[in-house]
């Protein structure tokens, strides 16, 4: 994604990373900021700078705000509009290259 | 020392569990856990006599539900053995649909047959322990995987809320009533649900935040 997004030029796709590691036993315990601690790291570790949020009821969240209950891309357009649910980083690309 | 052993005797346990899981899986045709195979409780449902509609309050609907040729795929379904998963085979579902019309639009859903499991227990998540409703949100008649809701969290069916009341167990009714909850649901072509979120670093996030540009949600975690 970090291609697509450098490739299409920059200010035009910005990523929102939703951590669902809430869900998780070895994520889920020891306190929200040991969670946080433990995602830096690893955002840090793949060299990942997008913003992260750390969901407090991990893929509850996702379904009753998105209705998603899996991992996956969900791609919202300018206006607001979902172009895309569980979507692919090359169909992601050609939406770009088409707008 | 005794830690070791613990973690040996852990270990053995573990094992012991996964072989025994292999053996049935081997073993029987349908996963444990099934008292009833499918032909069998479609047999039930037919000989189910239907309970009377409810009488609706201003802010609920009954809707009919009729029998509709549209199967969907079983979900897997998965339960433990201590720390051990037990993956079920997913059956194919027999269904029943339902059509609402919300404002200008009409919404169509299906429904399995019963039993019903309308309330998510506080102990489990709402993925593990409702009913399934699958809208159709693209209009397409079928019911497809990405159009799934669970009963026991509000649903969205066109541009509004609902929350399931109760569902006949022979499947010919369902009752709804309209719920206060904001609009949700990520349904290509309709509008975003609006967020607003803290990120890790303390800033602020919200829908119009990303006014003008195209914004990817990435659910992730550290696995």
């Amino acid at each position: 994604m970090k291609g697509i997004q450098e490739g299409r030029g920059k200010g035009k796709l910005e990523v929102l990373l939703l951590s669902v590691d809430r869900s998780y036993r070895y994520g889920g315990t020891g306190g929200a900021d040991k969670t946080v601690a433990m995602n830096d790291a690893k955002l840090k570790e793949t060299n990942v700078h997008w913003p992260n949020v750390l969901l407090p009821q991990g893929f509850d969240d996702t379904l009753k705000l998105f209705n998603i209950d899996g991992y996956g891309l969900t791609l919202i357009g300018p206006d607001g509009t979902v172009c895309g649910v569980n979507i692919k980083p090359d169909e992601v690309d050609a939406i770009l290259a088409g707008s | 020392m005794t830690t070791n052993i613990r973690r040996r005797a852990y270990s053995i346990a573990s094992l012991a569990l996964i072989l025994f899981q292999g053996v049935i899986n081997v073993g029987c045709s349908k996963p444990p856990g099934k008292a009833m195979s499918s032909e069998i409780q479609d047999i039930a449902h037919e000989r189910m006599t239907p309970t009377a509609e409810p009488q609706p309050k201003s802010n609920e609907v009954v809707v009919k539900l009729s029998p509709t040729s549209a199967i969907r795929t079983g979900r897997p379904h998965v339960s433990w053995a201590g720390n051990v998963p037990i993956y079920e085979e997913p059956e194919a579902e027999k269904l029943v649909r339902g059509d609402l019309k919300v404002g200008s639009q009409t919404v169509s859903f299906f429904v399995p047959f019963g039993p019903y499991i309308l309330r998510h227990s506080s102990h489990a998540s709402i993925a593990k322990s409702s009913t399934i409703i699958t809208v159709d949100q693209n209009g397409n008649g079928a019911a497809d995987k990405g159009e799934d809701w669970y009963a026991g969290a509000p649903i969205r069916l066109g541009d509004a809320m609902f929350e399931v009341q109760s569902i006949d167990p022979a499947s010919t009714w369902i009752l709804l009533r309209k719920s206060t909850v904001p609009l949700a649901g990520a349904i290509v072509g309709k509008k975003c649900p609006d967020f607003s979120f803290t990120t890790t670093d303390g800033k602020q996030v919200q829908l119009s935040s990303y006014k003008g540009k195209y914004l990817l949600l990435d659910v992730w975690s550290m696995t």
